[in-house]
C-alpha cells in the first residue's frame, strides 16, 4: 500500500509493523504444531512402535517359528502342485464360471424383484391398517392385501429358486478348485503364527508405499488431528469412580499412552515405559483377575491417570538417584495440586487393600508386604487404639489385668511398664514412658500455678511408673489361687515341656541372639511360629509359681481371650512343667538380660501435685490446692499413696492402656488413637510432621523443595511415626498433657515397610462396586487360613510340602514338593529351613572323614510329596546332584515335629543331664515307662510321636468331625505326648478351619487330577497337552494351580481324562454335600441281602491274625493292639471312630497304598493288587476285599444291622 | 544481607502495613505528581522492580508465588497498572501546565485533526491483533496450564481464591458478613458507577487528561480503584495463603500458620469497657450504641458536610445528587473505616447481631 501522504501514520511502518507480526505469528504457529507434536507420550509411541517392530521381527527368526516357516515352505510346494492340477482342468473350469456368471445375473433380477415386492406389501400393509383404524372398517381391503401378498410371497419363491442355481453354479467350480484351496488352507494353519506377525510387521512398516505416504501424512505434525496411528490410549472405568461435587465420574487412565507394553508379555527386559507389568499373571491381561479394561492403573498405583507426561501423572522416583535424574531431564517435581500422589514403587501392594478387605488373607501369596502389614497391624495391636471399620476383631491384645498381683509382684510391674524390652527384648509390648519427649533432664513442666516447682523428665516417668503401678495395685486387689493339688519334678518337666508341645508357640532363644548354629537346641531358636507366644527366657524371675500351675491347667480362667490354648495337662505334667520352668535347672528360665533388676521407682510428692495439677486443670485450682493440703476428707492427696493412686488412673487413661488390656471399671472407654479407617484419603496437609522435615534438611542437607517434598507423601510421615513416634515432638513447645502418646515398639525396617504399605492403603472407599468379592469357597478359605494362622496350627502341622529346585543336564528348571531323605550317618534328615547351612557344615564333615569326598559327585535322595508327573509319585524318591539343586523352600509349618524328633532320636549322652529323667536315657511314654528310641527309624518315630501332616487334610476328614474334634479333641493317636490343645476359639473359628480344609481340598483337586493323569499316561508335558488339545503353557499353569487356566480349560483335560477311562483319582470333596454312601441302609440292605455273613467275614480280615491283621497296630473300640500287649511305638489310631472321621475314598486311597498318602508311614500294604491274599478270610480279588474291609469299618457300630453281624 | 531485606518486605507487606503504605504512596505521588511524573521515576522503577525480582526470584518461597503459572497476569496487570497510571499522570501534569500557560492541551491540539478508519484505525487494530495472538500462543507453549485435583464437596482447596479480578471483594470478607462484603457493597458499587454521569455534571477533561480540573474524581479514582481494588487483587493474590493466612512474599505458606485474632463487638466496648457493667439481656439495647453511630454516621454526616466542608459541592450540585453521592461515599467510607477500627482496637462488630444474623 503505497503511503498516500495523508494519513496520521506512516503506511510504510504500519506494513513494516505487519510483516513483523505476521512473521512472528508464523513462527509461533509453527513452533505450536511442533511443541504439539513433540509431545513426550507421541514419542514414546514412536520408539515402542519400533522395539515392537524389532521383537516380532526377532520372534520371526526363533527356532520355533522357522520350523514352523519351513513346514509352510514344503506346503507351498504342495499348492503349487495343487495349483498346477487345477490349472490343467482351466476350460472346464472357465464354462461352469460362465454359468455362474448368468446364475449372478439371473439372482440379481430376482432378488430385487423380491426386494421390491416385500416393502410394497410392508407400505400397503401400513396403509391398510391405518385405514382401518381411522374409519373403524376392520374389514377394509382383505381382498386386495391377499393379492399383494401373494405377489410378495411370488417372488420371494423366484429369488429362492434363483439363490440355489447360483448356489449349485458355485459348488460347482469349487468342487473343480477343491484340492487347490485345500493347500491353502492347510498352509494357512500351519503357518498361522508366522502370518500373525507378519501382519503385524506389515501394520508396523508397511512394504506399500501408498500405505507408507498415508502413514506419514496420518502422523505430520499439524496434520495429526484427522486419524492419526498416534493416539492417547485410555480406559475409561465404569467400576472405579471419583467424587466430582454431586456426582461421581468415572477414572480415566492414560497411562497407556506412554507405557504401551504393559499388558503384553515380552518386554519384560525393555526399558520404561516400555515394561511389560511384572505380574501378568495378576494384572492387566484379560486372563488375570485384575483386567486393565476393569482396573485400570490408577486404582493400585495412584497417580494422575489423566495427566500425559511423567511429572504431571505425579510419577514418583525411588531415591535421591533417581530424584535427581528426573530432576534434571524431566524438571521432575511433585505435584501439589494432586492428592493421591503416585505410590513408592516398593509399596504398590498398598492398593491391594481397599478391594481385599474381605481377603486379605486369599491375596497373601502374591501381596506379601501388605498382608504382613494387615498381619503385624493385628499382632501389635495397632487396631486397639486405632479403629479400622472393617478390621476383623476387636480382641485386646494385652493379657487381661484383672488378677495381675497373682502373677506378679508390684515390683516387676513397675520394671515392665517403664521398660518391657529391657526384660524381654521380643515382646510386643510397646514401651510408653522414658522417650525422647519426655527426656531426662529435661524440663517437661514449668510449675502451672507458680506453687509447685519445674519437674525434669526423670522425675516425671519415675513418678508416672509408680502411678501406674499404684493403681493397677489398687484397682485389681490380689484374688488368691489355690495351692496346686501336685507337686512337681523338674527333670521329668523338663521332657513334659519339651514333649507337650510348649516350644510350638514358645521359644527360649537368648535375648540377644539371632541365629544358632545347625544342630544346637531347637528352642533356642526363633522362628515365626514359636514366637506366637513370648519367649520364656527369664519368666521364672516373673511369674508365681501358683499362677504359672493353674494358667497351664486353664489359660482362659486367668484371661478369657488368650490365645494359649488348653493343652489338658494332667495335674501331674502341669505340676512337672511349673517345677521346671521355676526351678530353673537349664539356667534358661532365671537368665534375664544384663543389668535387669525390679522396683518401684520412687515418687516424689511434689512431682506427683504437678502432675495432679496437669491431669486435674477442670477441677480448679482451688480444689485442687485443698486437697492437697489434706483439707478435702474424699481425696487426701497430701498422702502420698492417695495421690499416687489418683494420678496413675489419670496415667492409664491417657495413654489408653485399657485399649489393650482389660482393666476393671474401664470395660467401655474409647481407643485413644486416630481412626485409621480412611487414614490415608486424609490430605497430606492434616498431618503434623512437626519439625521433622527441618530437622531432617540439616542433618541430610536438603533443599527446601526436597524438605518440602518430604512432607507431601503419607508414608514418609507413618514410618517416622513408627521408628520414632514421639519425634513429631522435637523441638516444639508443649505442655506434658499435650505431648504424644503413641508408643515405640521397636519395630524393625522391614517391619515399619509392611506396616506402612497397609495403613497407606487405608483409603476411603471409591471402589465398592469393583471390590472382590469371596465366593463361598474363598470366604471359608479365607476365614480358615485366618484362623489358621491366629490358632498357630502351622506351629506343629505342616500344611504345606516343602519345594525343591534344581536344573536337570539342559540347565533346565524343575521345582518339586519333597522333602529331604536323611543323609548317610546322620539320624536325621536335613533341615529344609536351613538347609545351605546343613550342607556347608556336611561337607565340612565329611572332608574331615575323607579328603577325596566331592561334594559336585554328591547326590541327595529327595522323597517327592506330592505327584510330579516328570518324575514320579507321592513317595517316589529320586536322586539330585548337590551341584544341581538351586534353591530349597522349607515346609509351611510343623517346627515341633522337629522338636519332637529330635527329643527322641538324639543319643543319649550320660554326661549330659539336660535330657530326660530316665537314667538309662529312655523317653517316657504314656504308660509312665521309659523307652529307648534312637535307633528306631526316623519316618517311624516322626509318624508315631510327632504331630501329624496336614497335607490334603480336607481330603481325609469328614467337615462334620473335623469341627466336632476342633471344638473337642480327643486322643486319636495314644501314644503321643503332645497332644491336640483345646482353643479358645472366637466366633466361627473352629468351623472356618473345618471349612478351610475342605474347600483347600476341592481347590486342590484339578491340580491333583492333572498331575496324576499325566504320570499315569507316561507323557511329557507337550505330548499331553497337544493330546488334549489346549496349550502345553496352559497344562502347565494347570499343573501348578494357576486359576485362569483351571477356570479356562479343566474342564478340557478332564474331558479328555474321562474319555480315556481314567479313573485313579476319585472324585472331589465337595463340602457342601458331605455323606458317607456306605452308611446308607440301601447299601448295607444289598449286602446283606447278597450275603448275610458279609460284614462278619470283612471283620475276620480286621481281626484274625492270619490276615491283614489290622488289630495288631490298631486300637477298636478303646481295645489297645495285639490284645493290648503292643509296644507303643506300633500303636494306631482307634478303627471305631472311621465311619465319622474318615472320607471313605480317602479311606480305600490310603488302605491301597499307604505310603502314596503318608510317605513313610508305618501301614503296611495290606492289599497287594497284584496277588489274591487272605483269601482263606475273604474271598476275592484285593480291590473286593478292601470294599469289604470298608464296609465293616464304616458300619461297626450299627445297632440296626440285619442279623448276621 | 539478604535475609534483612527479606524481612523488611514481610514485615512491610503485613496488611494493616500494606495497606497503610499503599495510601501514604497515593497520596505521596498525587501530591508530588510533578516529580513523579518525570520519565526516569518511571524508568528507574521498573529498573529497580527488575533489580528486585533477579534477586527475590533465588528466593523459593517467592519464585514459587511469583512464578505461578496462574499468577502470571498478576504479574503483567502490576507492571500495566503502575506503567498507564504514570502515563495518565503525566499527560494530566504536561496539560494543566500548558493550561495553565493559556495553550492548548495535548489532545486539544491532536483532536483538531481527522484520522481515517482505514489505515489509521483498522490496520492498527489488526497488527495489534496478530501481535496478541503471538503472545498468547507463546504464553500457552510455555506455560502450561495447572491440573488439579478432581473438585470435591467435602474437599475444598484450600485456600480457595475468587478469580482474580475478584480478590478486592473477597478480601473484604475478612471485615464485613458476606451479606454485606459480598451483596450490598458489590450493588452499590454498580450502582455508584451507574450513578456517576448523572452525579457528575463537571463537564471539564472530557477527551483530554487534567488533574487540577479535577482533583475530587481523580483522587476518589486512585483511592477507589488503585487502592481498593488493584491493591487488594495484588494482596489476595500473592499474600495470601492458606487458611486465608497472610503471609509475606519470603515467607513459607505453612498450612498451620496460627494468628492471634479476640476481637470484640462495639456494644461489649461500650457496655462492659466503658460503663463497666455487663451487656443487657435486650439485644436492641445491647447494640444501641451500634445503632446510634450508624445512625449518626449515615443520617448527620451529610448534613453536616453540607454545611462545613462541601457547602459549594452541596450548592454547585444540589440536594438529590449530594445526597445520592454522599451515601454512595459515606457506605464506601465504611470500608476503610471498618478496617482501621478492626487493626486498631480489635473491633469485630459495630452493630453485632448473630441472633438474626444482622451484622454490620
Amino acid at each position: 500500500m503505497a503511503d498516500r501522504g495523508d494519513t496520521h501514520y506512516h503506511i510504510k511502518h504500519l506494513n513494516l509493523w505487519f510483516a513483523f507480526a505476521s512473521l512472528a505469528l508464523l513462527v509461533t504457529a509453527v513452533w505450536m504444531v511442533l511443541d504439539d507434536a513433540s509431545r513426550p507420550w507421541k514419542n514414546h509411541q514412536r520408539e515402542f512402535r519400533a522395539l515392537d517392530l524389532e521383537r516380532t521381527r526377532a520372534e520371526l527368526e526363533t527356532a520355533e517359528l522357522k520350523a514352523q516357516a519351513a513346514h509352510g515352505e514344503t506346503l507351498q510346494v504342495e499348492v503349487q502342485k495343487a495349483a498346477a492340477a487345477v490349472e490343467a482342468l482351466n476350460a472346464e473350469i472357465a464354462a461352469k464360471q460362465e454359468v455362474v456368471r448368468l446364475a449372478k445375473g439371473e439372482y440379481f433380477v430376482k432378488e430385487s424383484a423380491a426386494k421390491t415386492e416385500k416393502a410394497q406389501y410392508d407400505w400397503e400393509r401400513y396403509v391398510v391398517d391405518e385405514h382401518r383404524l381411522e374409519h373403524k372398517d376392520p374389514a377394509y381391503g382383505e381382498a386386495h392385501m391377499a393379492a399383494v401378498y401373494e405377489r410378495m410371497q411370488k417372488s420371494a419363491y423366484g429369488k429362492e429358486q434363483a439363490e440355489a442355481a447360483l448356489a449349485k453354479a458355485v459348488a460347482d467350480v469349487n468342487a473343480l478348485k477343491a484340492p487347490l484351496k485345500e493347500a491353502e488352507r492347510a498352509l494357512k494353519v500351519a503357518t498361522k503364527d508366522i502370518e500373525l506377525r507378519r501382519a503385524k510387521i506389515e501394520k508396523l512398516d508397511p512394504a506399500d508405499r501408498a500405505t507408507q505416504v498415508a502413514n506419514i501424512v496420518r502422523d505430520f505434525p499439524g496434520l495429526d488431528f484427522i486419524g492419526p496411528n498416534l493416539k492417547v490410549q485410555k480406559v475409561a472405568l465404569e467400576n472405579l469412580t471419583f467424587e466430582l461435587n454431586f456426582t461421581k465420574k468415572k477414572r480415566i487412565d492414560m497411562c497407556q499412552s506412554c507405557h504401551m507394553g504393559i499388558d503384553r508379555a515380552g518386554f519384560e527386559n525393555a526399558e520404561q515405559p516400555y515394561t511389560s507389568h511384572p505380574r501378568l499373571d495378576l494384572f492387566l491381561t484379560n486372563k488375570s483377575p485384575h483386567p486393565i479394561s476393569e482396573v485400570g492403573c490408577t486404582i493400585c498405583h495412584r497417580g494422575c491417570g489423566e495427566a500425559l507426561d511423567i511429572v504431571r501423572t505425579d510419577h514418583r522416583p525411588t531415591g535421591d538417584e533417581q530424584t535427581k535424574e528426573w530432576k534434571d531431564e524431566y524438571h521432575w517435581h511433585k505435584q501439589h495440586h494432586w492428592d493421591y500422589p503416585m505410590l513408592p514403587t516398593g509399596m504398590s501392594e498398598a492398593g491391594c487393600v481397599q478391594c481385599h478387605t474381605d481377603s486379605l488373607e486369599l491375596i497373601a501369596a502374591d501381596a506379601p508386604k501388605v498382608t504382613e502389614g494387615y498381619r503385624l497391624f493385628e499382632e501389635y495391636g495397632c487396631y486397639a487404639c486405632h479403629k479400622v471399620e472393617w478390621f476383623p476383631t476387636k480382641r485386646k491384645p494385652g493379657p487381661s489385668l484383672k488378677n495381675l498381683l497373682a502373677k506378679l509382684t508390684p515390683e516387676f510391674v513397675a520394671s515392665w511398664v517403664a521398660d518391657p524390652k529391657a526384660f524381654r527384648p521380643t515382646t510386643r509390648m510397646p514401651q510408653f514412658f522414658n522417650l525422647e519427649n519426655f527426656a531426662d533432664d529435661a524440663v517437661i513442666a514449668k510449675s502451672k500455678y507458680g506453687e509447685g516447682r519445674d519437674v525434669l523428665g526423670r522425675e516425671w516417668n519415675d513418678a508416672a511408673v509408680a502411678a501406674v503401678t499404684a493403681f493397677l495395685q489398687q484397682r485389681h486387689p490380689l484374688q488368691a489361687l489355690p495351692k496346686p493339688p501336685a507337686e512337681g519334678d523338674a527333670l521329668r518337666g523338663r521332657e513334659a515341656f519339651r514333649l507337650s508341645g510348649c516350644l510350638g508357640c514358645h521359644n527360649v532363644a537368648p535375648h540377644d541372639a539371632q541365629t544358632f548354629p545347625v544342630g544346637g537346641d531347637l528352642a533356642h531358636e526363633r522362628a515365626d511360629e514359636n514366637e506366637m507366644g513370648p519367649n520364656l527366657r527369664g519368666v521364672a524371675t516373673k511369674l508365681d509359681a501358683d499362677w504359672l500351675y493353674w494358667w497351664l491347667k486353664d489359660p482362659a480362667k486367668y484371661w478369657p481371650d488368650t490365645r494359649m490354648p488348653n493343652l489338658r495337662l494332667s495335674d501331674e505334667d502341669a505340676a512337672d512343667i511349673t517345677a521346671y520352668l521355676m526351678e530353673d535347672p537349664d539356667g534358661i528360665f532365671r537368665d534375664v538380660p544384663q543389668g535387669w533388676q525390679t522396683s518401684i521407682p520412687a515418687a516424689k510428692l511434689d512431682v506427683l501435685q504437678e502432675q495432679a495439677r496437669w491431669f486435674f486443670t477442670r477441677d480448679g485450682r482451688t480444689a485442687l490446692e485443698q486437697r492437697f493440703e489434706g483439707k478435702d476428707e474424699t481425696r487426701r492427696w497430701d498422702r502420698q499413696a492417695d495421690l499416687q493412686v489418683a494420678v496413675g488412673e489419670r496415667f492409664v487413661v491417657q495413654y489408653g492402656c485399657y485399649s489393650c488390656h482389660e482393666v476393671s471399671g474401664m470395660e467401655s472407654m474409647m481407643p485413644i488413637g486416630a481412626e485409621l479407617t480412611t487414614w490415608a484419603s486424609k490430605t497430606v496437609d492434616k498431618l503434623d510432621f512437626g519439625f521433622i522435615p527441618y530437622i531432617f534438611a540439616d542433618t541430610h542437607g536438603w533443599d527446601q523443595e526436597t524438605t518440602s517434598n518430604f512432607k507431601s507423601y503419607h508414608n514418609n510421615f507413618l514410618e517416622q511415626k513408627l521408628k520414632a513416634p514421639r519425634s513429631y515432638d522435637r523441638k516444639k513447645i508443649k505442655n506434658p498433657t499435650e505431648k504424644l502418646r503413641m508408643p515405640y515398639f521397636g519395630f524393625t525396617e522391614e517391619q515399619t515397610q509392611a506396616i506402612t504399605t497397609f495403613v497407606v492403603g487405608l483409603v476411603k472407599d471409591e471402589v465398592q462396586r469393583a471390590k472382590m468379592v469371596p465366593d463361598a469357597g474363598e470366604l471359608a478359605r479365607d476365614a480358615g487360613l485366618r484362623a489358621v494362622r491366629q490358632n498357630n496350627c502351622a506351629a506343629c502341622h505342616v500344611l504345606e510340602p516343602g519345594l525343591v529346585t534344581f536344573k536337570d543336564e539342559a540347565g533346565k528348571l524343575h521345582t518339586v514338593g519333597a522333602e529331604f531323605r536323611k543323609l548317610e550317618g546322620e539320624t536325621l534328615p536335613p533341615r529344609m529351613d536351613r538347609w545351605a547351612e546343613y550342607w556347608a557344615d556336611y561337607v565340612a564333615y565329611m572332608k574331615g572323614e575323607d579328603e577325596d569326598f566331592d561334594p559336585d559327585e554328591f547326590e541327595f535322595s529327595l522323597r517327592l510329596l506330592r505327584p510330579e508327573p516328570d518324575f514320579g509319585d507321592i513317595g517316589d524318591s529320586i536322586s539330585v546332584l548337590a551341584k544341581d539343586l538351586v534353591s530349597v523352600k522349607p515346609p509351611v509349618g510343623g517346627d515341633l515335629v522337629r522338636v519332637v524328633t529330635d527329643w527322641y532320636k538324639k543319643p543319649f549322652d550320660a554326661e549330659d543331664n539336660s535330657r530326660t529323667p530316665d537314667p538309662e536315657g529312655g523317653v517316657g511314654d504314656v504308660d509312665g515307662k521309659y523307652r529307648k528310641y534312637a535307633e528306631e527309624e526316623y519316618d517311624k518315630v516322626r509318624w508315631t510321636f510327632a504331630p501329624p501332616v496336614l497335607l490334603g487334610e480336607g481330603d481325609k476328614l469328614q467337615r462334620n468331625w473335623f469341627y466336632a474334634f476342633l471344638n473337642d479333641p480327643i486322643t486319636l493317636r495314644h501314644q503321643m505326648r503332645v497332644r491336640m490343645p483345646s482353643f479358645h476359639y472366637a466366633d466361627g473359628e473352629a468351623g472356618a478351619i473345618a471349612d478351610y480344609f475342605a474347600y483347600e481340598a476341592q481347590r486342590d483337586w484339578p491340580v491333583y487330577y492333572a498331575r496324576k493323569l499325566r504320570l499315569a499316561q507316561k507323557k511329557s508335558l507337550e505330548e499331553l497337552a497337544a493330546l488334549i488339545k489346549i496349550p502345553a503353557e496352559t497344562l502347565a499353569g494347570i499343573e501348578n494351580g494357576s486359576r485362569p487356566d483351571i477356570d479356562a480349560s479343566f474342564a478340557k483335560v478332564k474331558a479328555w481324562g474321562d474319555a480315556q477311562k481314567f479313573d485313579e483319582v476319585l472324585p472331589p470333596v465337595d463340602p457342601r454335600h458331605e455323606r458317607v454312601v456306605r452308611r446308607s441302609p440301601a447299601h448295607v440292605n444289598a449286602l446283606m441281602a447278597a450275603d448275610s455273613k458279609h460284614l462278619a467275614k470283612a471283620e475276620n480280615l480286621a481281626r484274625d491274625a492270619s490276615g491283614p491283621y489290622c488289630v495288631q497296630c490298631h486300637y477298636l473300640n478303646g481295645q489297645g493292639p495285639a490284645g493290648g500287649t503292643a509296644q507303643p511305638i506300633q500303636w494306631a489310631p482307634d478303627l471305631n471312630n472311621t465311619a465319622e472321621r474318615l472320607r471313605e475314598d480317602w479311606v480305600h486311597k490310603w488302605i491301597e497304598n499307604p505310603a502314596k498318602v503318608y510317605p513313610g508311614t508305618a501301614m503296611p500294604v495290606n492289599f497287594p493288587a497284584d496277588k489274591d491274599s487272605h483269601q482263606a478270610l475273604f474271598p476275592g480279588k484285593a480291590a473286593v476285599q478292601i470294599q469289604a474291609l470298608l464296609d465293616w469299618l464304616y458300619n461297626m457300630q450299627r445297632q440296626d444291622l440285619p442279623t448276621g453281624m | 544481607m539478604a535475609d534483612y531485606i527479606k524481612h523488611a518486605v514481610n514485615w512491610l507487606t503485613e496488611p494493616t502495613r500494606y495497606f497503610i503504605g499503599f495510601t501514604l504512596a497515593i497520596i505521596l505521588i498525587l501530591q508530588f505528581r510533578k516529580f513523579f511524573a518525570k520519565t526516569f521515576v518511571i524508568v528507574a522503577f521498573f529498573v529497580l522492580g527488575a533489580a528486585f525480582l533477579v534477586f527475590a526470584w533465588k528466593d523459593p518461597n517467592f519464585a514459587k508465588i511469583i512464578g505461578k503459572p496462574d499468577n502470571v497476569p498478576i504479574v503483567i496487570l502490576l507492571a500495566t497498572v503502575v506503567y498507564f497510571s504514570w502515563l495518565s499522570l503525566r499527560k494530566a501534569v504536561i496539560n494543566d501546565e500548558r493550561i495553565a500557560r493559556g495553550e492548548p492541551t495535548l489532545e486539544g491540539d491532536f483532536n483538531k485533526q481527522k484520522v481515517f478508519t482505514w489505515p489509521d484505525l483498522v490496520y492498527t487494530e489488526l497488527i495489534c491483533l496478530v501481535l496478541f495472538t503471538v503472545a498468547l500462543v507463546v504464553w500457552s507453549i510455555v506455560l502450561m496450564a495447572p491440573l488439579e485435583e478432581p473438585a470435591e464437596l467435602a474437599r475444598t482447596p484450600n485456600p480457595s481464591k475468587a478469580p482474580w479480578y475478584f480478590l478486592g471483594l473477597q478480601e473484604l470478607l475478612v471485615y464485613f458478613d458476606p451479606w454485606i462484603a459480598g451483596v450490598l457493597l458489590p450493588s452499590f458499587i454498580i450502582v455508584g458507577l451507574g450513578a456517576i454521569p448523572y452525579v457528575d455534571t463537571n463537564p471539564k477533561g472530557n477527551g483530554y487528561y487534567t488533574f487540577n480540573e479535577r482533583k475530587f474524581a481523580i483522587w476518589f479514582f486512585w483511592i477507589g480503584f488503585v487502592l481498593f481494588w488493584v491493591s487488594f487483587v495484588i494482596l489476595g493474590t500473592f499474600l495470601r495463603g492458606p487458611n486465608w493466612s497472610f503471609f509475606g512474599p519470603f515467607e513459607y505458606w505453612d498450612l498451620h500458620k496460627l494468628e492471634p485474632m479476640v476481637n470484640v463487638d462495639l456494644s461489649t466496648y461500650f457496655w462492659v469497657n466503658l460503663l463497666d457493667q455487663p451487656r443487657p439481656d435486650n439485644i436492641l439495647l445491647r447494640e444501641a450504641p451500634g445503632f446510634a453511630f450508624l445512625g449518626a454516621f449515615f443520617l448527620l454526616l451529610p448534613p453536616l458536610l453540607a454545611k462545613t466542608v462541601c457547602r459549594s459541592m452541596f450548592a454547585q450540585i444540589g440536594m438529590v445528587r449530594y445526597q445520592v453521592m454522599m451515601h454512595m461515599l459515606l457506605w464506601f467510607a465504611l470500608i476503610p473505616l471498618k478496617m482501621l477500627l478492626r487493626w486498631t482496637v480489635g473491633l469485630k462488630y459495630i452493630v453485632g447481631i448473630p441472633e438474626w444474623f444482622f451484622n454490620v
